[in-house]
């Protein structure tokens, strides 16, 4: 390493310090945890690194007369958050300005554009200084640390554009920085339909929750969204708080969301074809409960066993018989010979009361 | 009622037999506490040797699975009878609890 | 503005920042990336495809709309005509079934800026594209 006298004072001040440099980093990490949590934000990554001794001489070789002292290399600290969506990076942005001193005019120095790491079309960055209420010391609100904001998709982009090894883009052959741009622009084009997609679920989930909130359930399909909603309209409690009536039992509140697939295997269509069942076949569900459990004790039951014995004798009632018990067991899983004897368990009670 | 556990891998298998019931329930879950805790919750029961489970035994069945899934782990019964079996059935425990 | 580049072989680098450094341009970066990688595609594709052996002149320019709120680049060139917004080319010669523009670029050049217009005039390719401010 050969490098100026000049230079050897900028490095033998990072030598100095270095541990303020960790600190401010582990300050900072502190900090950004906090203002996530208190802000319900939901990212990919978020880390902290103190340049190496070995990366700032190089960069020290390449530009260090463009630096007088240690303190206007803003980089010596970065910390980065990775989100998973475009528009969260301009949430984090917001939260960022509003919780830390950020230093605008040197976040958009056109000088530092030429920088690799500055390569600025696939993520924000922010020069910012920490707050005086968060430094112990002058030289923690002194020396400016970086924030760098990207989607992961970005991060992927600028990982692998890094990985090229360029020191700078001036650097990289025509033809392959213009792919890469063309890769940068592909991402930015899949950052956009990712936001598309998480818009029209969020859109639907509402347009769901509002249908089946007015009760309008032949115009709700059946599909994971949809029943999670129906489901928080309790619609078995009914039945189940009647079965639970034969041994006085407790109700323990399974969850039904595994039945789902059971449904649809039945071709059951929409939420009209779930209140249907309930409608037409809750009579018959509970003489099933009733002739199974009274005369036993057992005082607790799973909520699910109302939408089992429904699906039971919904097949039985049409006519699939003890094959149809079979696959529905098998539906829900288990051992096939396990679930042959336990449909022909069920398949001559129902015969005793009189539903086949 | 009996229960026999041991470490085998990173497993533990358990070995239950007799009947769970009024009388036995408080001892059956003195039995079972020491798989309520540590780092080895992936628990395999053979239950070939099971009589009979009343609801106490079906709530320390609960109690035990809820336990193990905080723990990232699994709880799987093996080689029921099948009237125990109809226990877990017909009380719809048999959604919750995994029976193969 | 407007500068016309003659001849414009091995030029693209220059004439692309040339475009890229008009005062028309926005400062926000994430727009800049859209306009750069369409100047790219656009610009590539002329100084490649355009004159038979790269022989030939390209005069590009910038416009901001009155109200500033729109940038407008015009490419122009006196090559052979080709419109890159048609998937067919009813002239289809050798050289232009390699352009590349008809396929990947136009793609992105379609989706970065908000739009792209071709016409063919007193023997030039004019190709138009407009972005949003």
């Amino acid at each position: 390493m050969n490098l100026d006298l000049h230079c050897e004072m900028i490095l033998d001040e990072y030598r100095e310090m270095r541990p303020m440099f960790m600190h401010m980093k582990d300050v900072v990490s502190a900090e950004m945890g906090r203002i996530m949590k208190e802000n319900n934000m939901y990212v990919t990554a978020m880390e902290g690194r103190v340049k190496t001794e070995k990366s700032l001489t190089g960069k020290l070789e390449l530009k260090g007369h463009k630096y007088a002292t240690l303190s206007d290399i803003t980089d010596i600290f970065g910390y980065r958050i990775i989100t998973f969506y475009t528009d969260e990076v301009d949430k984090i942005a917001a939260l960022v300005e509003k919780n830390f001193d950020v230093d605008w005019e040197n976040s958009v120095d056109k000088r530092k554009l030429l920088d690799l790491d500055r390569f600025g079309y696939m993520s924000l960055h922010y020069i910012c200084r920490l707050p005086e209420r968060l430094c112990d010391s002058p030289e923690m609100h002194e020396y400016r640390f970086e924030v760098q904001m990207r989607t992961a998709l970005q991060h992927v982009w600028a990982t692998i554009y890094h990985d090229l090894g360029y020191k700078s883009d001036i650097e990289i052959p025509r033809e392959t920085l213009r792919n890469m741009h063309r890769i940068a622009g592909m991402m930015e084009l899949a950052d956009s339909m990712f936001s598309r997609i998480r818009m029209e679920i969020t859109d639907y989930r509402r347009r769901v929750q509002s249908l089946v909130a007015d009760g309008d359930f032949d115009h709700v399909p059946l599909d994971g969204d949809t029943f999670r909603s129906y489901l928080e309209l309790k619609p078995f409690d009914k039945l189940a708080t009647k079965i639970a009536t034969i041994n006085q039992a407790e109700i323990y509140r399974d969850n039904l969301m595994p039945y789902l697939k059971l449904l649809l295997k039945l071709e059951f269509k929409s939420l009209g074809d779930i209140e249907r069942l309930i409608h037409n076949y809750s009579t018959d569900a509970y003489q099933l409960a009733l002739h199974q459990i009274s005369g036993t004790d057992l005082d607790i039951m799973a909520l699910s066993v109302t939408l089992q014995n429904l699906c039971c004798v919904y097949v039985l009632r049409n006519g699939l018989g003890m094959t149809g018990l079979e696959h529905i067991f098998n539906a829900l899983g288990g051992n096939p010979q396990a679930n042959h004897m336990r449909a022909e368990r069920l398949f001559n009670q129902a015969q005793q009361i009189n539903i086949i | 009622m009996e229960v026999k556990i041991n470490a085998e891998g990173g497993k533990t298998l358990v070995e239950l037999t007799g009947r769970i019931d009024t009388t036995n329930a408080d001892q059956f879950q003195k039995d079972i506490a020491p798989l309520m805790q540590g780092d080895n919750p992936d628990i395999e029961m053979d239950c070939s040797g099971m009589d009979y489970t009343s609801s106490q035994g079906l709530r320390l069945f609960l109690m035990l699975q809820k336990s193990v899934g905080s723990r990232k782990g699994k709880l799987v019964l093996k080689n029921m009878k099948p009237q125990v079996r109809e226990v877990f059935d017909i009380t719809g425990f048999s959604n919750i609890i995994t029976i193969l | 503005m407007k500068k016309k580049f003659n001849p414009i072989k091995d030029k693209s680098a220059e004439i692309i920042e040339y475009v890229m450094s008009s005062p028309d341009m926005p400062s926000d970066e994430s727009l800049l990336f859209k306009i750069r990688l369409s100047v790219e595609e656009a610009v590539e594709n002329v100084v490649r495809y355009s004159y038979e052996g790269g022989i030939g002149w390209l005069e590009a320019g910038t416009q901001l709309s009155d109200d500033g709120l729109e940038l407008m680049i015009v490419l122009r060139d006196a090559g052979t005509p080709f419109n890159p917004l048609e998937r067919e080319d009813p002239d289809v010669t050798a050289a232009a079934e390699d352009r590349d523009i008809g396929g990947l670029g136009i793609f992105l050049c379609k989706q970065m800026m908000d739009n792209i217009a071709y016409r063919y005039e007193d023997g030039c390719n004019i190709l138009t594209m407009t972005k949003r401010l």
